[in-house]
């Protein structure tokens, strides 16, 4: 969710979403309704074309990409000690 | 023995009757359902509390880009599971698990009877039909009361509270030809019909 809306910029739809983190609609929506819930993720409304309804367009709040931002730099630091002991390891 | 099967048909007068005052015209779209994904997307949005109604839009919005009967289906189950998950539960997500409890209740009481008195062939074919119709209100037959059923407002309490325990209760007597037993089973009938009275949303108020 956080890398497609982030790097991309944009809005996506929750069905692109989906296909991006491999998860169903019954697992997605509700971590969109809490991250929405949370200020991490706003919500637009696509106008509809033709027969086509309206649908939900999401993109990643300011807060939520410095929520991803440090999320992403505690991954780094979680991994580089570990690279480190491998390398002293060997 | 037929007694026990009592919970059954209770358990289905209040799904029906949840059914009933669940209904609320502006949570759904106009027009005609046109297949079986967007019957069940109608009916899970239907679930959500009415702070959550956008994003029950959304879903259906949803389902209206995806292709397939298939796929179709499978995103409208999740959103029907979502639906009964999402905080806060709305009443009629509420109506639901209490009819899956009650339903789970009844089928454990008819295998504990089984297992404790047996059940004949009349009785089982008894308890699949009535399972069965169950199963039917559990998964379809909410959304085929929200078409039919005319929105009614004002009366449908005393309907509801009195006029169906009533009618239940004098089946009952007939049935068992025991006006005691009637009075339990109307008494019983009351207690359900107020579990769907609390169990329903509240009718939408006068435009």
């Amino acid at each position: 969710v956080t890398s497609t809306t982030q790097e991309e910029a944009t809005t996506v739809p929750s069905e692109e979403v989906a296909t991006e983190v491999h998860l169903k609609s019954g697992s997605l929506y509700p971590i969109l309704v809490r991250l929405a819930d949370r200020g991490l993720l706003e919500a637009s409304w696509e106008p509809g074309v033709g027969s086509r309804p309206p649908r939900h367009l999401y993109r990643l709040t300011g807060e939520g990409r410095d929520f991803v931002a440090a999320l992403t730099a505690a991954r780094v630091d979680r991994t580089i000690p570990a690279a480190h002991n491998r390398w002293s390891e060997a | 023995m037929l007694g026990g099967l009592f919970f059954v048909p209770m358990a289905s007068l209040l799904g029906i009757l949840v059914a009933w005052y669940r209904r609320d015209p502006r949570r759904f779209l106009d027009g005609p359902a046109e297949d079986a994904p967007l019957r069940l997307m109608r009916w899970a949005i239907g679930l959500l509390a009415p702070q959550r109604a956008e994003w029950g839009q959304a879903m259906l919005g949803e389902l209206g880009h995806i292709e397939g009967w298939i796929r179709r289906m499978s995103f409208a189950l999740g959103c029907a599971g979502a639906a009964l998950a999402l905080p806060p539960r709305g009443r009629a997500a509420t109506g639901v698990w209490a009819m899956i409890a009650l339903a789970a209740g009844a089928a454990g009481l008819y295998a504990g009877m089984a297992v404790r008195y047996g059940l004949g062939g009349g009785d089982w074919i008894a308890v699949s039909i009535l399972t069965v119709f169950v199963l039917g209100v559990l998964v379809s037959g909410f959304t085929f009361l929200d078409q039919i059923l005319p929105n009614t407002v004002g009366w449908h309490r005393l309907v509801q509270v009195i006029a169906v325990p009533f009618l239940v209760g004098a089946a009952g007597t007939l049935r068992a030809r025991d006006p005691i037993i009637g009075k339990r089973i109307a008494r019983l009938a009351a207690i359900a019909s107020s579990l769907g009275l609390f169990a329903a949303p509240r009718p939408p108020p006068a435009r």
